[in-house]
């Protein structure tokens, strides 16, 4: 247990010894995968609370409907009477509608009693919340790994995955998401924070951290090549927004040609 | 017993990317029927875990044809609806025919009642071993094109392993969990590393040996999928043309 809480605080300290050392560690892509799962699950643990608890004590359907129809009417006292009235018309009568639709639904009786189906649901998206934070990250983790050996890295895809797993960690400042202002804030410190740590991770699984060794044989210090790591970190991304222009200017392209043919 | 312990440990070991795991496979006795058994013993467990999960999900959500009805119901009260039907005469039938069509669509294509999960006790671990010969078939045929040392059994006893990931669908033991991508995702990872130590592979070598399988099955899905479209035109319009 020390030594996980070692580990973390060192990667939250972007602490180079303390990443070597955990990718050096047998079954480093296990822990790391530890990790990021207990990560998950408190932040799962939070949100089960919150939609748990606020099933029973929350506002009723009702409140919320009265609540949103308040909303609407508030924006539609900026819009010209004629729009306003169309918007009435065309979307509101029936998105009333749609709302009674989803409270008859809800009404609908159940094999189960309700309030199990309510703790299922919570357990449900609780359970999933590890399962998507991981989705996420070895997907990113592979396109990392495939720039960093083309850029010349000599690591192990174990090794990298595993130390990049605590790039996971600054998301637990989301527990206190639900703190009103914070949140955004909160989300998008954890997001740069991540970055950093996957930049060192990089670094760290790659070989771009060259240790410097004092006369005696111990590890001064590490030469870090971080223009290499920010690179592949970087690369994914940059490689898809190419991409994605590609595309674009091609569609662009095909619809002009569409269009002149046409005409 | 014995056997148990070892398959659970290759599998364990497996999804964790040890090496040691992968090697051990290829140095089995009979890689490829060791392979065959962990497969079908993941994929009726996985299903197993799917039957449980479905049937609590079933039991803590509506009857659907009580949600089809009363969806019809609101919906015909809607102002679009009751617009339309002013507009377009006999609008309620061909509204009528459309919905039902829509709803027994989906539930051809997304049944989640425990009797579907049911028959996938037997269809998951048989859709798992036809995706995993036809995966390993082609990446033994292009590891050995790029110099991999291997044998097809060794080939495939290893590619099994990759299975491993499937596991994570025992948390669909949960109602309502959504697994995601991740299975795809680890599963792939886990084929590159069993490729790469099965073949004795350079990293870039064993990548390529990874993705083009995947890539040849995906053209020829394509094919499959322009000639059935292109069949089924043709034989549409004959039969049109014929009425």
């Amino acid at each position: 247990m020390s030594e996980l809480l070692s580990t973390v605080r060192g990667a939250i300290t972007l602490d180079i010894p303390t990443l070597v050392r955990f990718r050096d560690t047998q079954d480093v892509f296990r822990r790391g995968i530890i990790i990021l799962i207990l990560v998950g699950l408190v932040l799962g643990a939070v949100e089960f609370a919150v939609v748990f608890v606020g099933s029973f004590i929350g506002p009723s359907a009702e409140a919320q409907l009265a609540e949103m129809r308040q909303n609407f009417d508030q924006q539609l006292q900026f819009m010209p009477p004629e729009a306003a009235q169309a918007f009435e018309q065309q979307f509101l009568s029936n998105f009333e509608v749609g709302i009674e639709i989803a409270q008859e639904i809800v009404a609908l009786p159940t094999p189960l009693p309700k309030v199990v189906g309510t703790l299922f649901e919570a357990l449900g998206a609780w359970v999933s919340q590890p399962l998507v934070m991981l989705g996420g990250f070895l997907a990113y983790g592979i396109w990392v790994m495939l720039a960093a050996k083309l850029l010349g890295g000599s690591g192990r895809l174990q090794e990298f995955l595993g130390v990049a797993a605590l790039s996971s960690v600054p998301y637990l400042l989301l527990v206190l998401k639900w703190v009103p202002c914070l949140g955004g804030v909160l989300g998008l410190v954890a997001w740069v924070w991540s970055i950093v740590i996957w930049v060192a991770a990089a670094a760290v699984a790659s070989g771009w951290a060259a240790p410097v060794v004092t006369a005696e044989g111990d590890v001064e210090r590490y030469d870090v090549n971080w223009g290499k790591a920010i690179l592949a970190v970087i690369l994914p991304v940059l490689v898809l927004l190419v991409l994605a222009v590609v595309i674009l200017v091609i569609s662009l392209l095909v619809a002009l040609v569409a269009s002149l043919g046409s005409s | 017993m014995q056997q148990i312990s070892r398959y659970a440990g290759l599998v364990a070991g497996a999804l964790f990317l040890r090496t040691d795991a992968y090697e051990e496979m290829r140095e089995a006795r009979s890689p490829f029927l060791t392979g065959l058994i962990i497969m079908v013993v993941v994929g009726v467990i996985i299903a197993l875990a799917a039957l449980v999960g479905t049937a609590l999900e079933w039991a803590s959500t509506p009857n659907l044809a009580d949600i089809q009805k009363v969806v019809y119901e609101g919906m015909i009260r809607m102002p679009w609806y009751q617009e339309t039907l002013r507009m377009v005469p006999g609008y309620d039938q061909i509204f009528r025919q459309w919905y039902d069509f829509g709803w027994t669509l989906g539930r051809a294509f997304g049944d989640s009642s425990p009797g579907a999960a049911l028959g996938s006790l037997v269809l998951t671990p048989v859709s798992l071993v036809i995706a995993w010969l036809l995966y390993g078939l082609l990446a033994h045929l292009f590891a050995r094109l790029l110099k991999g040392e291997a044998t097809l059994s060794q080939t495939l006893g290893c590619t099994a392993l990759a299975v491993a990931p499937q596991l994570l669908k025992l948390t669909e033991l949960v109602p309502f969990v959504a697994v995601g991508g991740v299975v795809a995702t680890w599963t792939l990872i886990c084929r590159y590393v069993a490729l790469k130590q099965a073949h004795r592979l350079t990293w870039g070598r064993a990548f390529w040996a990874t993705v083009l399988p995947l890539l040849t099955l995906y053209v020829l899905g394509l094919i499959l999928a322009a000639i059935g479209v292109l069949v089924f035109g043709t034989l549409a319009s004959a039969l049109l043309g014929g009425a």
